[in-house]
């Protein structure tokens, strides 16, 4: 695996823990800014207890979820007290490292026990030691854990700090905005701007680490360059593309654009850069995340009387990056393969198909950069998740099995159970439309014929060089 | 496991159809009748063909006709229905069907050895095309059996 890949595999999964509770986070934010402004004790109890407790359990439980479903989410939260005791600070970063953790440890503890559980003494066993390790990591979390966090949150507050002070945040838009083409933006906007920026939300009521990442000025600049000065297709994808960035909050959209001429990433930077002057002149500020980064979701966030500057900041960074960019877009000629072939290039670089490349390309591409070498699961759904998917599924595990791959394992069940913990998932046709929609993050592969599919071999030959080649490497 | 359950009465030999779900209810007769399931397994069968499409179609002219055991499956049921003439379910490329699996089961994983046995088998060009042209259900039955027996 790429170092590219690795930093994108950690990065979704620091923003898996942070997504799926953003409704809690902006609940967080309304009631903190709406306490603040009116000075209403009421909504002010809810700003401590909900950020320190509520939100900081919440990603534990999304992290353990992620790794050992509802048991690990259940041991995530346990151990992750032990860190919100130990200290004085929020314990999101904190919450990241223990909930995955701990909910891995019960997960290999129980693998270890798995055969050893004598019939009958399951439930009881189950909850013992969950309840038994649990109570262990709380302990060693508030003792041991908790003071290293504590460090390390000071050390990159620190460092935050001192970007302020010195009113250097500007520079970091050399590394957000190209971060942010190479699929990057997760790992830093969710996994550290987020936790430092409540922390500071929690001090001083606003932060500006919220508007770093998901200014839609300079991307915005890129696709109006492309609007007034590109030609053809590229003009008129541009025009639509523009209205999703901006009002929709989806900057994936313009990547491609990027992509296709690589050195507009320094009209990008230039406009990152005065976006964030401007942020740091007008002293403004967001009371919460703000995702996706629309322009609608920034104003809802924006503190009390912060809008004006921070338009100026987006509208500054906007101009910016167009008036920069039009040089390098003049230039390019029109081509519709190019901006396609960028789009592909763009899932490539995801490693993923990405839902932004079907507005450059209706056809279905299936990912190319997926790595097989990883798969160990596989589902095979079918509408009751008995009959076809087990026959299926059964063919499948013994192509497998017949091709020396012991340790994947295909499982049937109905396409209502999805999402489920899977790498692969195998279909009928007729019934992909709704396993996509379920679980759009997998490897898709849809058969006809249950019993000879050739998409079988197919796999199995992927897989089995796919594992060749990363033992050799 | 597949060779205890079935008897040459589970197999029904040159039913005439006139249409897939026609097919699908005649086929289904044999399970009802025995307790295996409930008026209610063989309506939900066809609403979910007509909703997701001839997804149970699973390759050459076999269809397994199946649903979620809650819809009214009260055990593991398994009949064996040839159809002549052929009928269309609507399947590109595996039509018309020749050979309806009607199939019940209690929950998702109590039969896995008996699909597993039945994929083994339905995989095989030769096998079927020996089960497709069996004329009686006792010559059916025991191409079936010789055949798991291989």
């Amino acid at each position: 695996m790429s170092f590219r890949s690795k930093a994108q595999t950690f990065g979704s999964k620091l923003s898996n823990m942070v997504l799926p509770n953003l409704g809690a986070f902006m609940a967080w934010g309304i009631l903190t800014a709406l306490g603040i402004a009116l000075g209403n004790e009421l909504l002010q109890s809810f700003i401590g207890p909900m950020l320190n407790y509520l939100l900081t359990l919440l990603i534990a439980v999304a992290g353990g979820k992620m790794v050992y479903g509802y048991r690990g989410s259940v041991i995530a939260a346990v151990a992750t007290m032990g860190l919100i005791i130990g200290s004085e600070i929020t314990m999101f970063i904190g919450a990241m490292v223990m909930g995955p953790l701990s909910a891995w440890i019960l997960k290999k503890f129980d693998s270890l026990i798995e055969n050893r559980i004598p019939t009958g003494f399951e439930l009881l066993i189950n909850n013992l030691s969950s309840g038994i390790i649990g109570a262990g990591l709380a302990i060693i979390s508030n003792v041991a854990v908790a003071p290293i966090i504590v460090s390390l949150t000071k050390v990159l507050a620190a460092g935050v700090d001192f970007l302020m002070e010195y009113s250097l945040l500007p520079l970091t838009a050399i590394f957000i905005e190209p971060a942010k083409i190479l699929f990057l933006n997760n790992a830093i906007g969710q996994g550290v701007l987020t936790p430092l920026g409540i922390t500071q939300v929690s001090d001083f009521g606003k932060s500006i680490l919220f508007l770093l990442e998901s200014n839609p000025g300079p991307g915005l600049g890129i696709l109006l360059a492309y609007m007034f000065f590109g030609r053809g297709n590229t003009k008129g994808t541009a025009y639509g593309a523009s209205v999703i960035h901006f009002f929709g909050g989806i900057h994936e959209i313009y990547f491609p654009f990027v992509l296709m001429k690589p050195v507009l990433i320094f009209p990008l930077i230039l406009g990152g850069m005065t976006g964030s002057f401007v942020f740091t002149l007008f002293d403004v500020g967001l009371v919460g995340v703000a995702s996706p980064g629309s322009i609608i979701a920034i104003s809802i966030m924006a503190s009390m009387g912060d809008h004006v500057g921070i338009y100026a900041g987006i509208i500054a960074a906007c101009i910016v990056t167009f008036v920069t960019s039009i040089p390098f877009v003049r230039k390019t000629d029109d081509n519709e393969e190019q901006l396609k072939s960028a789009a592909t290039q763009m899932e490539q670089l995801k490693g993923k198909k990405s839902r932004i490349s079907s507005v450059f390309d209706s056809e279905e591409n299936t990912a190319k950069e997926f790595d097989f070498a990883s798969v160990k699961k596989i589902a095979y759904a079918c509408d009751a998740g008995l009959g076809s998917s087990a026959m299926g599924a059964s063919i499948l595990q013994k192509k497998i099995i017949k091709a020396g791959l012991e340790d994947i394992n295909v499982f049937h069940l109905s396409v209502s159970d999805l999402p489920t913990e899977c790498d692969v998932v195998v279909t009928h046709q007729s019934l992909m439309d709704r396993v996509k929609e379920l679980q759009p993050n997998v490897y898709h592969i849809d058969i006809v014929d249950y019993l000879n599919a050739p998409q079988y071999d197919e796999l199995v030959n992927k897989l089995k060089d796919s594992q060749q080649e990363s033992k050799t490497l | 496991m597949l060779k205890e359950m079935i008897t040459a009465k589970d197999i029904e030999i040159g039913l005439q159809a006139t249409d897939w779900e026609d097919a699908i209810r005649k086929s289904s007769r044999r399970l009802l009748e025995k307790g295996a399931i409930e008026q209610e397994y063989i309506d939900s069968m066809v609403n979910v063909l007509k909703e997701n499409g001839p997804y149970i179609v699973l390759g050459n002219h076999i269809a397994l006709a199946h649903t979620r055991p809650e819809y009214g499956a009260n055990e593991i049921g398994l009949s064996f229905t040839t159809l002549n003439p052929p009928v269309e379910f609507g399947s590109e490329n595996f039509d018309p069907i020749k050979l309806i699996i009607t199939f019940s089961a209690t929950d998702s994983n109590s039969h896995l050895s008996l699909i597993s046995e039945l994929a083994g088998i339905l995989g095989d060009d030769e096998v079927m095309r020996n089960l497709f042209e069996s004329t009686t259900s006792e010559e059916f039955y025991n191409h079936l059996v010789s055949a798991l027996d291989e």
